[in-house]
């Protein structure tokens, strides 16, 4: 039999040793800072989520399923919250909330599949990225010292698609427990090229396992309460993960059911609801476990919806949106301009801000990676979003 | 060959190391080995594939007039038939006698790849490709190309459906000479421009079968500039420019070194090699294929297991080598898709990276699960039940056909027959679903389609007393945090008797909001099916009346506004599946045209019907400059000279057909205005006051005298025949697939015993794993120890 003590003593001496170097601490920062993506999966319909309330346009394009007032909590003279989002207004009220108006990319493709593979890579309508936007840089910055470069809770590993680096999806922090148990070989190490790599692979997969299985065992769940429903559930086990320190820069969690062609009011409100009431309790878990200053919560989606309504109640494929990102450290309030519902382009919003240019802003404000695939985004109108 | 060599070769070209395999492989040389798989590569599937593949393609066109449940049917329809055709892949992958074609089909899937979700529901383009790959995969790359270019599902992939010589899209150019044929590096930004510029117009008409068409007003045909050469250039012509870089040699060779020499170590001279002897021989696949086996690095010790396993050749090759076939084995599609490897549904153009990506923490992870699982779960037995109940009288046999998401444990059900009262008349024993979904595991499925389903089969006793209903029970509902068990119900079939869950009745602890979401049982319950469709041969269709046009429906495809002013407006209808006498079409689409010189016309052009429009096209038709094979006939409700021709040269039963589509207007009219598209696109309004005016004028036109007094009966589909045939579609899976055509053995002890009688001297590992076991190589390892061992990721 293969002994694991003696595997372990051995790739300690030999290739194992490459894995435990290199790469800066960003465990061993005084309070590392997470990201924690939200995918509104299926399309959110940005218009009747921020909504340009008193503009005439609106109401004009969206005879049958325009917000009516008391639908709507406006937030200034131009724009209201869906009210299904009223409890987001505390963090908006304590400056913690910012959205961001008329998100997109050029050459817009309407297909949901198409396109969220463009949010996820960072690419637009002349080409698709290879990778998740930011696998390379966080692989690049934090080589092996973490427990695992991102974490998935729910829909696909979209954004963490890599052939390199620690990322895995988990459905619950109890499966790790069970996957744990799970009896991986290992075995002496070896000049095979192949071989050697399916070692060092499993030997990753265990150090990060049994790191974090053991961390996992110190809270106690049952301390976190989020709320009940598809997202809460996620948000809960990030929120675990986050008490149990696991090391892990970038946790990713999905909402699904957005693609609202039709009956949208009550889809859609039913959704938004949940994605508010799950957002502002995980917000305040954080505030008062201490977490939220170093917490980043973002929404991203794969395209916004038509501006005008359809004559099923509900709206088809379209193209900008705005999005939410929300934290200890967010400076909060509107970013950009809201797509001119008067110069629509076939009927659709054009986007006022490219999306990487916020991808731009979450790598170098809030990870400091200044030398960042998205450099060339890099947008001034973001320039007071992080603080 | 030795016995390394021997499974070197087969794990490499096929899938697994069938014991079969290895029989005939016994004795012979190296050259005789790759001889016997160059000749067994095969240009047609061992199965036939599922028959709506070759049937005409469903009517795509009139999607976008659909209502919204009408049209989610249809989309449903097609995912089922996606699943249906990844289900016929994998028995395909594990039944065939020529693994060695899987291999290259597997290649290619993977190299010109277009993915289903990413297709909107052309499941028949996809299905099409595979076929089409297996056709030319072996062949001449050249035509290979040339058949990739026009391939519906790749158009529809890349977007080559939108260049447009006005607004080039360079999706298709761009991975054309990127991914297919020359490598990043080997062309300039210009030549991707000039090559979408080569492209435009290549595109599929969804009115006739998704076939490929060239749609002259969107080709550009200027001079291009193509990797340096100056031309009047199309497709075909990029093809031949892009084959006369000595790079797209290289590159194949590259690639195909890769995908059967080693992902670990390039020999670039042989490499080079290689591609030399392709080149010389005109790009011909046999030769590149042949000179990549006869390599000495690919026999060498240093090339084994230098691949690391895709989950198709983890799951699928461990059940052609092992020839025992899990009772899962339905499941096997989304479980590799959970291994990352979804057949039809890579993550983007550039396919799976493969290689170290198989084996990244999160599929590590699943792989060892899923292989104990594979090894450790139970096995199909070839004299199992439903053998017996194959022969079973018709009216004996029931049939459910479920799905189950499982947590801790799948659901368990009964099936009972209740009659007047709620009096259970029969019940049947209580029954475990089979090869679900662990949500523990893998989280909750995303849409029922990711469901493995399959059919359970019961001996029923038709109970004397009259059978009110029909119901499925679930009995062991439960749910955690991590996790819940639910029950899925399709069909129930008794006898010729089909009774769909959708139209049942669900009485369970959380009734579905919507009633056409029964049969999904999230919590303990009963649906209950009292609606039946039977099953009958499809009956003729009545014959239509005489001199009538019969269609299943009336589509508005499009319309323009007639008052934005300007030249023609045109609006085109769709007739689905018409019959005039003894003629018959599978689309017929007529435009109406308001012309400001002409009046009202209505107009057909030879691109819009399936088959064609006329018996006999008239020599007066308008032939199009640039493809004089499209023609197009218009006729004025005036008096119009210089179209009088159209008409005088049309035989009399194409004028009766076009007679009929004019007298036909108002009822088409009436059709398209309570259809979607009309309800929702305001401008189509506008086209009110001519409509009137039309059917006003019809009256004193000639074609009033044609036809009988109903010029139009539509006669929609029976509800009950589309539901019916996706229903029972899968029904025919329900066999266990052969391991490399052999019965299934019972289990890891009969695997042993068949490999003892073999090669009585060889021990599991050196048939099991590619490389030899350095530590303690005299010890016996179990079946178990070798499945779990790292080696066994690598071939």
């Amino acid at each position: 039999m293969w002994s694991r003590r003696k595997f372990l003593e051995q790739t300690l001496l030999g290739s194992g040793a490459l894995l435990l170097s290199g790469g800066s601490g960003w465990a061993k920062a005084a309070a590392p800072r997470r990201l924690l993506l939200v995918e509104l999966s299926g399309a959110n319909d940005g218009l009747n989520t921020v909504v340009p309330y008193r503009h005439p346009r609106y109401r004009s394009l969206r005879p049958r399923i325009a917000l009516q007032e008391k639908e709507l909590l406006p937030l200034d003279e131009a724009f209201a919250l869906h009210s299904a989002l009223k409890p987001l207004l505390t963090s908006w009220n304590a400056g913690d909330l910012a959205i961001l108006h008329g998100l997109g990319y050029p050459q817009p493709n309407r297909s949901h599949f198409k396109s969220i593979a463009l949010w996820e890579t960072g690419g637009d309508g002349t080409g698709i990225g290879r990778s998740g936007w930011m696998t390379e840089d966080f692989e690049r910055m934090w080589e092996r010292s973490l427990d695992a470069h991102g974490i998935s809770l729910g829909g696909s590993m979209g954004p963490f698609q890599s052939t390199d680096g620690v990322w895995l999806s988990m459905n619950s922090a109890a499966q790790f427990g069970k996957l744990a148990g799970l009896n991986l070989n290992e075995s002496s190490p070896t000049s095979h090229p192949a071989l050697r790599l399916v070692l060092e692979r499993t030997h990753v997969l265990h150090e990060a396992m049994n790191a974090i299985t053991s961390k996992l065992k110190r809270v106690r769940y049952r301390q976190v309460r989020i709320h009940w429903g598809e997202l809460g559930e996620q948000l809960q086990h990030a929120a675990v993960l986050m008490a149990a320190e696991v090391e892990t820069p970038v946790i990713k969690v999905t909402l699904g059911g957005f693609d609202t062609h039709e009956n949208q009011p009550w889809r859609h409100r039913s959704l938004l609801e949940q994605l508010a009431e799950s957002l502002a309790a995980l917000r305040q878990h954080l505030i008062r476990t201490g977490l939220w200053e170093q917490t980043l919560v973002m929404t991203y989606s794969e395209f916004g919806r038509r501006a005008e309504d359809n004559h099923s109640f509900g709206t088809d494929h379209g193209t900008a949106a705005p999005h939410f990102l929300m934290g200890g450290a967010v400076q909060g309030g509107f970013y950009g301009e809201h797509p001119d519902l008067e110069d629509l382009d076939n009927g659709d919003l054009k986007f006022t801000m490219d999306y990487r240019a916020v991808y731009e802003a979450l790598l170098s404000r809030w990870f400091g990676i200044s030398e960042n695939r998205f450099v060339s985004f890099r947008d001034p109108r973001l320039k007071a979003l992080i603080s | 060959m030795t016995l390394a060599e021997q499974r070197h070769l087969l794990e490499r070209t096929g899938l697994g190391v069938p014991l079969k395999s290895l029989e005939q492989l016994q004795g012979k040389t190296r050259r005789e080995g790759i001889r016997l798989v160059m000749d067994g590569l095969k240009t047609a599937p061992w199965n036939p594939p599922p028959p709506w593949v070759k049937q005409v393609a469903p009517a795509y066109w009139s999607r976008g007039d659909m209502e919204e449940p009408q049209r989610q049917r249809f989309n449903m329809a097609r995912d089922r038939e996606m699943a249906e055709f990844r289900l016929w892949w994998v028995r395909e992958m594990i039944e065939t006698p020529s693994p060695q074609t899987e291999r290259l089909v597997l290649f290619w899937h993977n190299h010109f790849v277009s993915t289903y979700p990413a297709l909107n529901e052309q499941s028949t383009a996809l299905a099409r490709q595979n076929l089409m790959l297996r056709r030319e995969g072996s062949g001449n790359f050249r035509t290979l190309l040339k058949a990739v270019i026009r391939d519906a599902a790749m158009l529809n992939y890349l977007d080559n459906d939108n260049n447009n010589r006005e607004h080039p899209n360079e999706n298709l150019a761009r991975e054309l000479l990127e991914l297919f044929t020359l490598g990043e590096g080997s062309y300039d930004e210009s030549s991707v421009k000039e090559a979408a510029r080569a492209l435009t117009g290549y595109g599929t008409n969804e009115l006739r079968d998704l076939s490929f068409e060239i749609r002259p007003w969107d080709q550009d045909r200027g001079v291009k500039n193509i990797l340096g050469s100056w031309g009047f250039y199309d497709g075909d012509d990029l093809i031949d420019l892009i084959l006369e870089q000595p790079q797209a040699g290289e590159f194949m060779a590259r690639k195909f070194w890769r995908h059967y020499v080693s992902e670990f170590q390039e020999d670039q001279a042989e490499i080079q090699r290689i591609s030399h002897l392709f080149r010389e021989s005109d790009y011909d696949l046999k030769t590149l294929l042949q000179a990549t086996l006869a390599t000495p690095t690919f026999w060498s010790p240093k090339s084994r297991g230098s691949i690391i396993k895709a989950p198709v050749d983890l799951i699928i090759g461990t059940i052609r080598t092992t020839g025992i076939v899990p009772t899962s084995w339905q499941s096997i599609p989304s479980q590799l898709a959970i291994l990352n490897q979804d057949l039809f549904g890579q993550p983007n153009v550039a396919g799976w990276p493969g290689g170290s990506a198989w084996v990244s923490p999160a599929n590590l992870l699943n792989r060892h699960f899923l292989l104990t699982n594979l090894s450790t779960g139970t096995s199909v037995q070839m004299n199992y039940d439903t053998d017996d109940l194959d022969d079973l009288d018709e009216e004996r046999r029931l049939e459910v056909r479920l799905a189950s998401e499982d947590y801790q444990g799948a659901p368990r059900f009964t099936v009972k027959a209740v009659g007047e009262n709620n009096e259970v008349l029969w019940s049947s024993e209580p029954r475990v679903v089979q090869g679900g979904y662990d949500t523990e595991l893998n989280g909750r499925v995303s849409n029922t389609g990711q469901l493995s389903w399959y059919s359970e089969v019961f001996e029923f006793d038709p109970p004397a007393k009259e059978v009110r209903s029909l119901r499925v029970h679930f009995l062991n509902d439960a749910a955690g945090p991590n996790g819940d068990r639910n029950l899925f119900v399709d069909w129930v079939r008794q006898g010729r008797k089909v009774f769909p869950a959708s139209e049942g009745r669900q009485l369970s602890g959380c009734p579905p909001k919507n009633p056409a979401e029964a049969g999904k049982l999230y919590c303990s319950g009963y649906v209950e099916v009292s609606e039946a469709l039977t099953l009958e041969e499809p009956a003729e269709p009545s014959p239509p009346p005489p001199d009538t046009l019969q269609v299943e429906a009336v589509h508005l495809r499009w319309g323009n506004d007639p008052d934005r002013g300007g030249g023609d407006v045109s609006m085109s209808l769709g007739l689905k599946h018409v019959w005039l006498n003894e003629r018959y079409w599978e689309a017929l689409a007529p435009d109406l045209v308001i012309s400001p010189r002409e009046g009202y016309l209505l107009k057909l052009h030879s691109s819009n019907c399936q088959p064609q429009c006329f018996s006999a096209w008239p020599s007066s038709a308008w032939r199009n400059d640039q493809d004089p094979k499209r023609m197009t006939l218009a006729f004025p409700l005036n008096h119009v000279p210089h179209l009088e021709n159209h008409w005088r040269q049309l035989g009399e039963e194409d004028r009766l057909l076009v007679g009929l589509l004019w007298r036909a207007l108002p009822r088409m009219i009436e059709q398209i205005r309570t259809g979607r598209r009309f309800r929702e696109e305001p401008h189509l309004k506008n086209w009110e006051p001519h409509f009137e005016q039309m059917i006003a004028r019809l009256e004193g036109s000639k074609y009033v005298r044609y036809g009988s007094a109903t010029p139009l009966v539509i006669r929609p589909a029976p509800k009950q025949q589309g539901m019916m045939m996706s229903m029972m579609m899968g029904a025919a899976s329900n066999q266990p697939p052969l391991p490399n055509g052999q019965p299934p053995l019972k289990g890891f002890m009969e695997y042993e015993a068949a490999l003892k009688q073999l090669l009585p001297d060889a021990r599991l590992g050196e048939v099991m794993l590619a490389l030899p076991l350095e530590l303690e190589p005299e010890q016996e390892h179990s079946y178990l120890e070798v499945v779990e061992h790292p080696i066994y990721q690598l071939r």
